[in-house]
Order: C-alpha cells, then sequence, then structure tokens
C-alpha cells in the first residue's frame, strides 16, 4: 500500500504544471515520484513507530522495521528537521528560527530562508533540483519565481546549508581500505604534491595544472564523457558553468574562477551523459552528497562517476571579484579586469597575473571581507567528500597538492602519471608542507556543533531571591575559551554590524581563544570604555547576537558574556590599565550627566587631552546605572570602578551639580568651558491616566528602584530610606525597568509578584536573559492585561488593581501589534503595592534653563547623529535625545559626540598646526 | 564636597526647632524665596527637602530651619558648628513671582512654617509691597523670628493655641478679621497641612468672605527634587497629578486636595517610627556608654 506524504501530494496536484515546465518528461517524473515515495513510505514509518513507542531510539527503531540504523538516523533527522519530532523533544533550532515556515506541516519552506539567513554557499543545487525552474541566479543573487513555485520545499531539502547530519560529513563508502582520517581532512590515502608535465595545460592551468591533467587522463582513458567545468562568460572572469565534452574544450576552462559559478545549477542537463565527472569546492561536494543520502539523485543525478574537490578558503561573488580588482589595489590605477590572465592565492596572499606579465599582490587577510558568508559556515578547506582533491596550500609555486581519496581517484593519479602528464612527490605527515596544510585545514574547522554554547552559572534562583548579590557567575577562563572557539572568525563579520560602537568583536573573541587576555580587553577598550556594564546589560540578542551568522544555523556566541567575563578578568586582576592619553591641551569641557552616555564621552575627550568636569545631580555618579539598574544585576562596585578610571586619566566629577539649577551652561562659559556634552537621560515617569494614581502603596519605577538602588533602602534600617512592598506587589509594564522592579520586589520579601503587561511575550522588550531570571525566581507574568483602576481602602492604601484583557490588532508606530482592550473582560488582582513602569520621557531642567537648544515636540533635544545641537557648543546624546533606549545605544553617541567636539575645539583654539 | 555647618541656633523654648547656616557658595548665589534644597547627611542618610530661610550671597551661605519630628531632623540636630553635611542639592523648586501689587499681600505662618515666610515676606516687601503676617504656634515656645518678621512686614499678629503669646486661638481668625476689614491683594501660607488646609477653607469663597487667591508651600517626600521619582506628586481636586519638587513647591491653595495630600504624608509612618526609635536606642546606648566609661 502506497502512503502518501505532503510532498508527494504536493507533487501530484503540480503535475500538470511540472510537466508543462518540461524539465521532467513524464518518464522522468514518474521516475522521481518512484523513488520518492519510497523514501517518504520510510520516513513515514519511522516517524509512525516514534508516535507508537514514544521514543527516538535509533537502535530500537532499527531493529523494529528492519531497516539500518543509519538510515533510521537520517530519517529521524530529516522528521526532525520538519518539525515533526518536537513532541518527543527534538527540534532542530534552525527549524525553530524559520519565521516563514511552509504553511503545508510535513513540508520544508523553499529556499528563500536559506537566502535571507545569509548562509547560501551559493553551489547552485538548489536551482537545479526545483521541477519548476522557480529558482535563478541573478548577479549571484539568488531570485525565486513566487507564482512558479509550487512549495514542494526540494530545494531545502537538498540544500547542504539547511540540514547536513553529522554522519554525512565523513563518508568512507568510497574510501580506499587503507585510507587514514583526519577531522581536518576527512578520509584520505595519500598526500603528494604534483604537477602537470603537459606544456599546453601549463601554459593555462593553475598551480601544478592536476585538475586539468586528471581530467585529460579521464578523457583519454574514457572513464568520463563529459565533465562539468567552470568557463569564462562574457564579461572578464565572470564564471559560467558548462559541460565539457572533450580535451580541446577542456584546456579553455583551465584555471581557477574565484567568482562563485553556482555550478550545479545546470547538472541536470547533464542527464545526457552517461558518465559524468564533477569538479567542486566542498559546498558543492556536500550538496551532491546530500541528494545521494535523501534521493533527489534520481533520475537526473545517478551519472556521476567521478568527484574532484578543489580546496576553497572561501569564494567570492562575481561583483566583489571586481571589488577587490578595482577597490584594494586603489594606487596602482584603474586595473582592465580583461587585462588579468589568472588569479591565485599562495601562501597567504592573493595574486593577479596581468597579460603583459606582470603581477599584482595582497595579503589574503585584505580580501577576506569580501568573502560570501556562506563560505564563512564551511569547516572543509580540502573538499572531503570527492575521490580526489586539488589545491594549492601545501606546495610550491607552479605545484599542487593532491589528496587521494578514494581508490578510483588513486587510480586516475596513477593513469595521469602513466601518460607521463603528471609528476608527484609524496608529502610526508612529517614534512613542514604537510603540517602547514593540516593547520590551515584546522583553522576552517567549525567548533560549534562540538562545542554547545556556554552558560555561566548562576545562583539558584531559591535562594538568590533571598538576596541582592549578582545572578550570574561569569564564565570560567576554561569555558571563555571554549566559547571563543566556537567563533567561526567570520572575514565579514555580521555581529559587528549589530554593535552600536562597531567592537571589533572576532578580534577580541580570537584574542581570549588565545588566551591574550590583556591584549582582548585593550583591544574592547579601543571600541568601548565600559565593558563590564555592557556585558551585562547590553540587549545582545537584539544587537551582536541577533546579527552573528552562527545564530542562523545554532546558538550564536556568546558575545556578551565573553564581554562580560574579559572585563571581569581585568577588574578581578587589579590591574587595570589606563587608556593612552595625548598631552593635556587645558581645554575644558563640560559633560553635563554621568550616566553611560557622559562616562563615554568624558572617557574619550580625556584621552584627547581635554581638561574634563562631568556634572552629576546626584550623589554618586552612573545616572541610570545606579539609580535604575539594581545590584544583582550589575555591581555598583563595577560602576564605581569605571568612574575610578575616568578620575585616574585627569577627569573631574562633581556631584549634587543640578546643571539648569545651581549653575547655568552661560554660568558654566563663563567659568571658562569651552564645550558642553548633554547626557542628562530621560528621567521623567510616564503615569497612567487611570483613577486611584494618588493612592499610597502606588509609585513609579522611578522612585521604588531609586530608593532601593541609589538609597540603597533594601538595607532599611542601616540605610535611613524606607521601602515598602508588602505581600502582594504588581508591576506594570514589560521593559528591562519592570523586571528589575519585581525582582527587587522579590527579594524584598514579596510573597506574589506580578508583571502585568498590555501586550505579548513576544512584544515585550525587556532582555530575554532578565525575563527567563525572573520567571525563574517565580514572578507571574500577565500579558495582555492593562490596569484600569487603582482601588484603595479607607486610609488611602491600594488594595486591588482592577484590570482588563486584551488582544493583539494591527502594527502601531512602533511596528508592534496595538493591543485593544476586550470589552467585559475586567477582573480584579489583589494588590499592596503598584509599581507603574510604563516609560519615562525627557527631564526639562537643562533644557528650560537654556532655551537656545532647539527640542522636538516631546521635549527631547533635536541633534543630528554626530550629536551637533542648534547651540554651537552645544553636543547631546543617549536618552535626552533618543528617549529612552539603550546603555550601549548612549554610549555610541557619547563616543561620535566627542569626535565631533574634538574636532570643533581643535580648529577653534588649537589651530591647524596640529596634526 | 560636604558642606559646613558655620552657625547652629536653638530656636524658640522648645528643644525641637534648630536654625543652622551652612556653607554653600554656588546656591546661595542662585538662592531666591520659595527655593528649597534637599540634604543628605551622612552615607547611610536619606535626602530630606528643607527650604531655604535665608540666604547671604556676599558670605556664601544659606540658612535652614528645621523642626526635630524623625530620625534625620534628630540626627541633625545632633550636628554642630563645624561639621559638615555630606550633601546639599539645590537650590530646587520654584522662586516666588515678585511684582509690586497695590493691596497688601498677607503671610501667614505656622510653626516651623515661619521660617520659610521671611525670605517670601522680604523679597516682596523689598519690591514695595504692604505686608501683613500672621505667626501661629501651639505655644510661645515655638515661636521665633519675631523681629526678624517685624523687619519686613508692615504689620505682625501672633498667635498661639494656648494663648501663651499674643492672640490666643488659630491664625484663621485674624486672617479673617483681615479680608473682612480690607481688600487683599493675595494670601501666602505656611506651615503644617492642617493648616494650610483651613487657610485655603478660608479664602476659597465658599463662607461669606470674598475668595482671596492663596498660595500654599509643598513640603512633600522627596527623593531627587527633580521630577524624577514621582514621589512627591500631589493629587489636585479635579483629578490632575503634579510634582511638588518641579511643579511647586508654592501652588495654589485652592485647587490642592488636602485629604489625599494628608493621607500621602502618612506613607512612611511606621518605617519614620523604626528609624527614630533604633537611632534613639543608640543615642541612649552611647550615653550609657560615655557615663561609664569616660
Amino acid at each position: 500500500m502506497v502512503r502518501s506524504s505532503p510532498l508527494l501530494e504536493r507533487l501530484a496536484e503540480n503535475k500538470e504544471k511540472i510537466l508543462t515546465i518540461k524539465k521532467y518528461s513524464e518518464e522522468e517524473y514518474n521516475k522521481l515520484i518512484e523513488d520518492l515515495t519510497q523514501a517518504e513510505e520510510e520516513r513515514i514509518k519511522v516517524l509512525e513507530k516514534i508516535k507508537e513507542t514514544n521514543s527516538v531510539d535509533l537502535q530500537n527503531l532499527a531493529s523494529e522495521l528492519g531497516i539500518p540504523e543509519e538510515r533510521v538516523n537520517y530519517d529521524v533527522q530529516y522528521l526532525k528537521e520538519l518539525g515533526l519530532l518536537e513532541p518527543f523533544g527534538l527540534v532542530s533550532k534552525f527549524y525553530k528560527s524559520i519565521e516563514n515556515k511552509n504553511e503545508i506541516e510535513g513540508l520544508f519552506p523553499n529556499i528563500a530562508v536559506i537566502r535571507d539567513k545569509k548562509i547560501c554557499s551559493g553551489c547552485g543545487l538548489c536551482a537545479s533540483v526545483c521541477p519548476t525552474n522557480s529558482i535563478h541566479f541573478e548577479n549571484d543573487a539568488l531570485k525565486i519565481y513566487d507564482e512558479v513555485c509550487i512549495k514542494c520545499g526540494l530545494c531545502y531539502s537538498g540544500c547542504p546549508r539547511s540540514f547536513f547530519p553529522k554522519e554525512l560529513k565523513k563518508i568512507a563508502d568510497n574510501a580506499s581500505a587503507d585510507a587514514k582520517y583526519l577531522k581536518q581532512f576527512n578520509f584520505y590515502g595519500e598526500v603528494f604534491t604534483a604537477h602537470t608535465k603537459d606544456d599546453a595545460i601549463k601554459e593555462v592551468g593553475q598551480d601544478g595544472g592536476i585538475v586539468t591533467s586528471l581530467f585529460k587522463t579521464s578523457f583519454e582513458k574514457d572513464m568520463v564523457d563529459a565533465v562539468l567545468a567552470v568557463g569564462v562568460g562574457m564579461n572578464a572572469h565572470e564564471p559560467l558553468p558548462l559541460f565539457v565534452e572533450n580535451e580541446v574544450d577542456l584546456l579553455k576552462t583551465a584555471g581557477t574562477r574565484y567568482a562563485n559559478a553556482h555550478a550545479l545549477r545546470i547538472l541536470h542537463n547533464g542527464r545526457k551523459y552517461k558518465r559524468l565527472a564533477i569538479i567542486g569546492t566542498a559546498c558543492a561536494l556536500e550538496a551532491l552528497q546530500k541528494i545521494s543520502v535523501y534521493p533527489l539523485n534520481k533520475p537526473f543525478y545517478d551519472n556521476i562517476t567521478l568527484k574532484i574537490g578543489l580546496f576553497c578558503m572561501e569564494s567570492f561573488d562575481y561583483e566583489n571579484i571586481l571589488n577587490i580588482i578595482h577597490k584594494e589595489f586603489p594606487t596602482r590605477g584603474v586595473i582592465d579586469p580583461y587585462s588579468i590572465k589568472k588569479m591565485d592565492i599562495n601562501k597567504g596572499r592573493f595574486y593577479l597575473y596581468r597579460d603583459n606579465n606582470t603581477s599584482l599582490e595582497l595579503p589574503l587577510s585584505k580580501i577576506k571581507k569580501y568573502g560570501r558568508f556562506g563560505c564563512f559556515l564551511c569547516s572543509d578547506l580540502t573538499a572531503g567528500l570527492c575521490d580526489i582533491s586539488v589545491g594549492s596550500i601545501g606546495s610550491e609555486p607552479e605545484w599542487s597538492t593532491v589528496i587521494t581519496r578514494s581508490n578510483k581517484g588513486t587510480d586516475l593519479l596513477q593513469k595521469s602519471i602513466d601518460l607521463n602528464l603528471v609528476e608527484k612527490q609524496p608529502i610526508e605527515e612529517d614534512s613542514k608542507s604537510f603540517t602547514s596544510l593540516s593547520r590551515i585545514a584546522t583553522s576552517k574547522l567549525k567548533l560549534h556543533e562540538e562545542i554547545p554554547r556556554q552558560v555561566m552559572k548562576e545562583q539558584d534562583p531559591k535562594e538568590r531571591i533571598q538576596n541582592f548579590n549578582e545572578v550570574p557567575f561569569g564564565f570560567t577562563l576554561e569555558q571563555a575559551k571554549l566559547e571563543a572557539q566556537r567563533c567561526m572568525q567570520c572575514g565579514n563579520p555580521l555581529c559587528v554590524t549589530g554593535c552600536p560602537v562597531k567592537i571589533d568583536i572576532p578580534k577580541f573573541i580570537r584574542l581570549i581563544k588565545q588566551e591574550k587576555l590583556s591584549e582582548a580587553i585593550n583591544h574592547i577598550k579601543y571600541f568601548n570604555l565600559l565593558p563590564a556594564i555592557c556585558g551585562r546589560v547590553c540587549p545582545q540578542e537584539t544587537q551582536c547576537e541577533e546579527t552573528c551568522l552562527l545564530g542562523a544555523v545554532d546558538d550564536p556566541i556568546a558575545i556578551g558574556t565573553l564581554e562580560r567575563f574579559i572585563a571581569d578578568w581585568e577588574r578581578e586582576g587589579q590591574t587595570i590599565s589606563c587608556p593612552e592619553c595625548r598631552d593635556a591641551n587645558g581645554i575644558k569641557v563640560g559633560i553635563i550627566g554621568s550616566g553611560p552616555a557622559g562616562l563615554t564621552c568624558a572617557g574619550e575627550l580625556l584621552m584627547r587631552g581635554y581638561d574634563i568636569t562631568v556634572f552629576e545631580a546626584f550623589h554618586a555618579g552612573g545616572g541610570v546605572l545606579v539609580y535604575g539598574i539594581p545590584e544583582f544585576r550589575l555591581p555598583k562596585a563595577i560602576v564605581k570602578q569605571e568612574i575610578e578610571t575616568l578620575k585616574m586619566i585627569g577627569g573631574t566629577i562633581k556631584y549634587n551639580m543640578i546643571i539648569g539649577k545651581i549653575l547655568t551652561l552661560d554660568d558654566l562659559r563663563e567659568m571658562g568651558f569651552k564645550a558642553f556634552f548633554v547626557g542628562v537621560g530621560a528621567g521623567l515617569p510616564m503615569f497612567l491616566r487611570v483613577p486611584g494614581l494618588a493612592l499610597n502603596g502606588v509609585l513609579t519605577a522611578n522612585e521604588f528602584l531609586t530608593r532601593a538602588n541609589l538609597m540603597k533602602a533594601y538595607r532599611f534600617p542601616e540605610y535611613d530610606t524606607p521601602i515598602k512592598i508588602g505581600n502582594e506587589v504588581c508591576v506594570i509594564g514589560g521593559g528591562n525597568v519592570a523586571m528589575d522592579s519585581a525582582r527587587v520586589a522579590l527579594r524584598l520579601g514579596a510573597e506574589k509578584v506580578y508583571i502585568v503587561y498590555r501586550r505579548s511575550k513576544k512584544e515585550m522588550p525587556a532582555r530575554r536573559a532578565e525575563y527567563h531570571h525572573g520567571k525563574e525566581e517565580g514572578i507571574i507574568f500577565r500579558f495582555l492585561t492593562n490596569p484600569v483602576e487603582f482601588i484603595g481602602d479607607e486610609n488611602g492604601h491600594v488594595k486591588q488593581m482592577k484590570v482588563i484583557k486584551m488582544e493583539l490588532g494591527e502594527p502601531d508606530d512602533s511596528g508592534r501589534r496595538r493591543p485593544i482592550p476586550i470589552e467585559g473582560s475586567e477582573y480584579i488582582i489583589d494588590v499592596d503595592t503598584v509599581i507603574i513602569a510604563i516609560g519615562t520621557r525627557a527631564n526639562p531642567i537643562l533644557t528650560n534653563s537654556a532655551p537656545e537648544i532647539k527640542l522636538n515636540k516631546w521635549g527631547y533635544i533635536e541633534a543630528d547623529e554626530t550629536g551637533r545641537t542648534s547651540v554651537e557648543d552645544v553636543w547631546a546624546g543617549g536618552d535626552i535625545v533618543t528617549g529612552a533606549a539603550t546603555v550601549i545605544s548612549a554610549m555610541g553617541a557619547g563616543k561620535e559626540a566627542a569626535e565631533e567636539i574634538d574636532e570643533y575645539l581643535t580648529q577653534k583654539y588649537l589651530g591647524k598646526e596640529e596634526n | 564636597m560636604p558642606y559646613k555647618i558655620l552657625e547652629k541656633r536653638e530656636l524658640g523654648d522648645s528643644d525641637i526647632l534648630f536654625e543652622m547656616v551652612l556653607e554653600t557658595p554656588l546656591i546661595a548665589k542662585k538662592a531666591r524665596a520659595g527655593h528649597f534644597v534637599l540634604i543628605r547627611i551622612n552615607e547611610t542618610g536619606e535626602r530630606i527637602p528643607l527650604t531655604v530661610a535665608d540666604y547671604d550671597r556676599e558670605k556664601g551661605t544659606i540658612t535652614i530651619v528645621f523642626q526635630v519630628v524623625g530620625k534625620t531632623t534628630k540626627l541633625l540636630s545632633h550636628q554642630n558648628i563645624g561639621n559638615e553635611i555630606l550633601d546639599v542639592i539645590g537650590p530646587l523648586g520654584n522662586a516666588i513671582h515678585v511684582e509690586k501689587i497695590e493691596d497688601p499681600i498677607v503671610i501667614v505662618g505656622g510653626g516651623v512654617g515661619i521660617a520659610p515666610c521671611y525670605p517670601q515676606a522680604k523679597e516682596l516687601k523689598e519690591a514695595g509691597n504692604k505686608i501683613i503676617t500672621i505667626m501661629g504656634a501651639r505655644n510661645t515656645g515655638l515661636l521665633f523670628w519675631r523681629e526678624k518678621m517685624r523687619a519686613v512686614s508692615d504689620e505682625l499678629i501672633i498667635c498661639t493655641d494656648d494663648g501663651t503669646e499674643g492672640i490666643k486661638g488659630v491664625v484663621t481668625e485674624p486672617l479673617k478679621d483681615i479680608i473682612k476689614r480690607e481688600k487683599v491683594a493675595y494670601v501666602i501660607a505656611i506651615g503644617p497641612l492642617i493648616m494650610m488646609k483651613f487657610v485655603a477653607l478660608t479664602t476659597n469663597g465658599s463662607g461669606d468672605l470674598p475668595k482671596v487667591k492663596t498660595y500654599i508651600s509643598l513640603n512633600t517626600i522627596m527623593i531627587d527634587g527633580t521630577g524624577m521619582c514621582g514621589g512627591c506628586r500631589y493629587p489636585t481636586l479635579d483629578g490632575q497629578i503634579f510634582h511638588a519638587c518641579v511643579d511647586g513647591p508654592d501652588v495654589d491653595g485652592h485647587t490642592v486636595d488636602f485629604d489625599q495630600l494628608l493621607k500621602r504624608a502618612t506613607r512612611f509612618l511606621e518605617e519614620e517610627k523604626i528609624c527614630l526609635d533604633a537611632y534613639d536606642h543608640a543615642c541612649q546606648a552611647l550615653e550609657k556608654y560615655k557615663e561609664e566609661n569616660m
């Protein structure tokens, strides 16, 4: 009995459409269905057995179903990626992260997912696999014609980047009997250095001309009918895949194209040949491996009889090849791409050989940033899934390194020697060449699959709600080094694009991996003066860790925790290094507000030699870092330390100075200040306009947290400032401030703490870690709920809160769906304390005293991206410009403004001679 | 930057009223009638608001007057000349509006509230206004600054609840007489909430007297004094919310919901008692220790 599946149904429904497109003849279509039916039936059986036994025991499944364990494993992987094994605890992170899933359960999404996650390797297989020809590559961009796409998901299931079971990565099937195994090389027979002895090939071939020689041999010995090779298209160095049927055409395709050819996109056209040879880099070979296991290899692809692998560090989009030529050789005039005969990579350098017999070269590091993102995920330098691999690494110029893997490969190499086409010398495993090849191959290994994302140890939730000590303990050195090894060291790191201050993240992680800890911290400090703070309070999951490429396939690197680790390492070592400062120039700059924006701006200007005074309204520095963020999330000693560092490099900080009251900007100008940075934050609380606001027990998060944090009310009566919470506390809001308030309330002894938020969990702006911590600690979340009235007792103290349930409507200006009350859904929550944490707005004290500073309609200062305001000597940044935002974006603003202030003051007071 | 106590005097004959002159050159430069400062005595201290009762720009000083009611004020009363206060923040709040007006201005000070009346009377008098001052307290021992007030008033009326000085009775009695007697520009009332409430009731035009604009001065619980914490928010009769620190401290007494405000003032009564008891206990222990060991 043939059991149907969503995939088979989809293909059956669209049979007519598929046949109209004529990629498949009816016969071929039937063959495909036949093959897929077998595979699908097997998977259905596996799935049903899993459901029946409620377990995913491979051995058991294999013996009960009579299917080899290896196959069962592949089926399980496939089902897991389809999201069908979620009830049994198996769900792929990758699948989970896909937003646009196929609307039909049990079908993969189309390949747009891979494209949008930027992890396409450019192999081109999907275009070939697509039964309706709806996938195309235009200027290296993968295009999908939605109107033709039948949403069968075959492209996704064949893609080497969508999922690729570990077991597929090392296939010993065709390996020769005496094959050895090294993780970085996969299975291999012997390693040689070789070069061609054929003059015609020497003229055009790359390095040793081995690939061309091997194919020539395979033609001469009648081993294959055609080779899928890459020639040159209409434009210079534009790659064009084509089938070569003879030696003469073969020579035209010799030489490496560094641009991505998506060669497999024409693979199906090779069905007319009985025996097809493929030359490809690791990704293309992985694609072929995958479709042979998840059978898409019939009817088109079962004719591949020879696979030659090419070493590959990374490939480039054609456009980026032109960028390299034009942008990276700037001082040498315009280079006509047509004048370039050949490109090559050797010994860490990139070479251009020109037709006038000159050559240009660059260190490889310069071109790394042009690499494809998909290439940064690749682990396989030497293209292990083939018969024989060839590349330049490990050999002298004019020679190639050759790794035999299968008997077929060994045989082919021997035949080419017999034909006197090739000359070889062994590379012994103890030789320098072998070591260097091995080292480079190892550097390309990605370890995230073996090393899970490291997690900080934390105080037990039951214990920690009794104290104000920090919750996580930070990484140990071992953990930090493990985590650092997970980093793929992308040539064009996406994480940096997510960082508001553009920290060179891969570099500091690399330095941690190498245990060069003081270099690592100094490197961070070059970009960010407050790493211990940012490591703790940045919303990494929406910044660097969101853009981390690894996040597309696995848990992203714990960048925030690594930053915290390295900053703590320095602080605990008591060897705080002073950033290098220019000589003092005596020019006075006033910084208003000692929050993250102000402190950063102060630090940057101090390093540039200015005489800096920071004016702080409170009796302690740090702004929101001390009055807002609780001790258990950011120990105050850390903030204090950062301020001490500023003092150490000559900064002055004056407390109890409310600028606009005790002194105005004009007073300060009279006192000789030449420029100002205003970073006074958005300190005023917003209130809900509901009855009962004046009741005792209803207070703002600002008041609650300021009492608890700045005034240390949690140590009352040792400290005089009181705080009152009662047993049942209700916090209104969904941000970090709400989370902080709720968790402080718990620690102060509240029995029940609610968070009432008018949107759903998904829209909550709080850091994910804070939500999880709060949840662990027992906070009760009431999502989609909003207060409508606070009800008091006879003494004017709140006793109950009337709330209404909400539902989400259309997205509003913030892009989040607008909450709408559900009529008649009101109910009562008993409370002793209500804490309102629904946001803040601008504090007008400073701006009232300096009306010449232009404000926007909400009272925030109008400033351009450099922080420049409508007043010549005043810059502003942080929440007073943007409204409530993050610590790191405030720091970014402080840093940006410091550069501009420096430029302004240098021009105005230091003259241009200073260079 | 601690702030030195340059002078300290006990006021009246009560053991609970004190006057201190603090060295605060920058604040003194900017201080005006209506302003207040926040002080925190030491590292473990709370922040409390105190009105600037006088200032001397030349000497760079401000004067504060306080009555011992809780731990902080008691601790402050134990500080001596030469001691330093850890934090003095200000000047905060809005200064009063000063202009020359035809009709007399009546200033009503009750108890420790007499002190903040002084700079207001002084500034208004200096602007050429006619000032009628009513000073009231429970008894004569709680009265102070009679001469200072006389010097800035055209007429000074004193009354005590128990009749130990001046008229026997509450401040609203002479106030009624004045309003009956002549047209009054406006009234300024500073003192206990309950006194301010009754002054406002006297002048709101609800009885047989004409309505007279009345300013009262709020001395609520505060932390930052810049509008940030919302702790000092006060309800008005029409249900709006204002902040004493940035919208006040002097506000239109006829808009204030005194009953709510009286309840808000009781927010931390329990905690205040815990703190004061602990402090008293510590003081007694110290005394005992001194007796036994010195």
